[in-house]
């Protein structure tokens, strides 16, 4: 295997249990070696240093190689527990930064005694309610930046994504060249004006090829 | 898995909308929010976009706000430039993306082989696109297809379940219609909602009429103020209640 190269598997070396491995390991995790390939002596030490793992930091290593983690099994208790606290450590949160979150919470008083939008944010954070009060803040704040405050309490729905003020922009956008193409051919001392100097008109051709290009359209 | 079509990558936030709609099909599954998700983004192709472009772009997406376990994000690249930005910019991010994050590079079949590792096949996707056959991407263009109208359907089983609240007449409401004036003491939420600057103007631009018409009948004051009210109609009043928002019938009859 060679380790020297940036591929796709130098994403194995920067998780936190890597970090534990390579210090079991007691040295560098990256063999310096002249041609990049571990050698038979490299590969004991590996396998050692394996084999000194305990099973749940050698499952631990495998979730953060593969990206797959354990399902957290959630009992009633162990859910209300983590649900109260998440709602304590929302109050903990500066009324600044969580101003969304108060304005949806007015707006729809509802959610804040949903236990399964909690629930939602906590999975996300497997289980840490300080986080989960972070991200769920975070989350309000990011939809009001993104879709304003007449959507904040409400789902996101494919109208909203590709509503017809987005695609009249677009449409605005792309066609703006060909607008501008057709009124300067329009205009008789424009296109009098074009026929005499013709690199301009090719300056601007050239320039609608070239957005349409960007945009993978031409 | 929930895939995007192409997006144009100058327009940041549209780009960080449409992930944004589609990461939130996670809201309906539990099951998908309990093992999280593994993401596949495809920047492969040569440099469409300027690096600041892709620096906003970045910098736009809500990852930090999408309530979902992001289990592995894979990104995938043909343009070694391109490639060494991204590398660059990963390791000024945070320990929490950095270590989920995963970039490929090279060929349609390296990268194959390279997913393939992580138990992600999408061989037939990645080579169809490459020899870009026009027959396959239609069947690929079916698929977005199917996955939008799958989810319309459930936008649209949602907007039914939230049908009756809508209604202007509804006595009991879930979130305030834009036509409510909403009233309470919330001076900064209150302030800025579209139907309460509408009735606040009204109040302001009359209120001198109404100063100057203490003179008058009670009835010409009322009739005015009626004039106004259909001015605005339809309209309806809530009001904030320990049960929640109250339509108030009789404020404004």
């Amino acid at each position: 295997m060679n380790l020297t190269e940036p591929t796709s598997s130098d994403a194995c070396f920067c998780g936190t249990n890597m970090r534990k491995f390579s210090a079991l390991w007691g040295r560098n995790i990256i063999p310096n070696t002249k041609d990049g390939h571990l050698d038979a002596h490299t590969d004991a030490d590996l396998a050692a240093a394996l084999n000194a793992l305990t099973f749940a930091e050698r499952q631990a290593m495998e979730a953060d190689i593969h990206g797959v983690d354990d399902v957290i099994e959630e009992t009633p208790v162990f859910v209300a527990d983590k649900i109260e606290k998440m709602r304590q450590a929302l109050e903990r949160i500066n009324s600044r930064q969580r101003q969304a979150w108060d304005r949806a919470v007015f707006l729809r008083p509802a959610l804040a005694r949903n236990d399964t939008v909690h629930l939602t944010f906590l999975r996300a954070r497997r289980f840490r309610p300080e986080d989960a009060a972070e991200m769920m803040v975070a989350h309000f704040q990011a939809k009001r930046e993104l879709f304003g405050d007449d959507l904040l309490i409400h789902r996101i729905t494919w109208d909203d994504v590709c509503s017809l003020v987005a695609v009249l922009r677009r449409i605005w956008r792309r066609g703006l060249f060909i607008i501008f193409l057709i009124l300067t051919h329009a205009i008789p001392c424009v296109r009098s004006f074009l026929r005499r100097n013709k690199h301009f008109s090719g300056q601007v051709r050239i320039s609608y090829f070239g957005s349409m290009t960007e945009r993978g359209e031409a | 898995m929930a895939r995007l079509s192409r997006y144009d990558l100058s327009d940041c936030l549209a780009f960080a909308r449409k992930v944004w709609y589609v990461l939130s099909a996670t809201e309906d599954d539990p099951i998908m929010q309990q093992k999280g998700l593994v993401t596949v983004g495809d920047y492969r192709g040569s440099w469409m976009s300027s690096p600041l472009q892709l620096v906003q772009h970045l910098s736009a997406y809500p990852f930090h706000a999408i309530p979902i376990h992001m289990s592995s994000l894979h990104a995938l690249y043909t343009n070694v430039f391109k490639y060494d930005i991204v590398r660059i910019i990963r390791l000024a991010s945070p320990e929490e993306i950095r270590m989920r994050n995963r970039l490929h590079h090279g060929s349609p079949i390296e990268i194959d082989y390279a997913l393939r590792s992580f138990g992600i096949d999408l061989s037939t996707q990645l080579l169809r696109e490459s020899f870009s056959s026009t027959d396959n991407l239609s069947d690929h263009d079916e698929d977005i297809e199917d996955d939008i109208r799958q989810r319309q359907r459930l936008d649209d089983e949602w907007r039914q379940s939230e049908a009756p609240y809508r209604d202007p007449r509804s006595p009991i409401a879930l979130v305030p219609n834009p036509q409510d004036v909403i009233l309470g003491r919330n001076k900064n939420i209150a302030s800025t909602w579209p139907r309460n600057i509408m009735y606040n103007k009204l109040v302001k631009d009359r209120v001198d009429r109404y100063i100057e018409a203490q003179t008058l009948s009670s009835g010409r004051i009322d009739k005015t103020f009626i004039y106004c009210r259909k001015s605005l109609t339809p309209v309806s009043c809530l009001e904030m209640r320990p049960t929640g928002l109250q339509l108030m019938t009789q404020k404004l009859k």
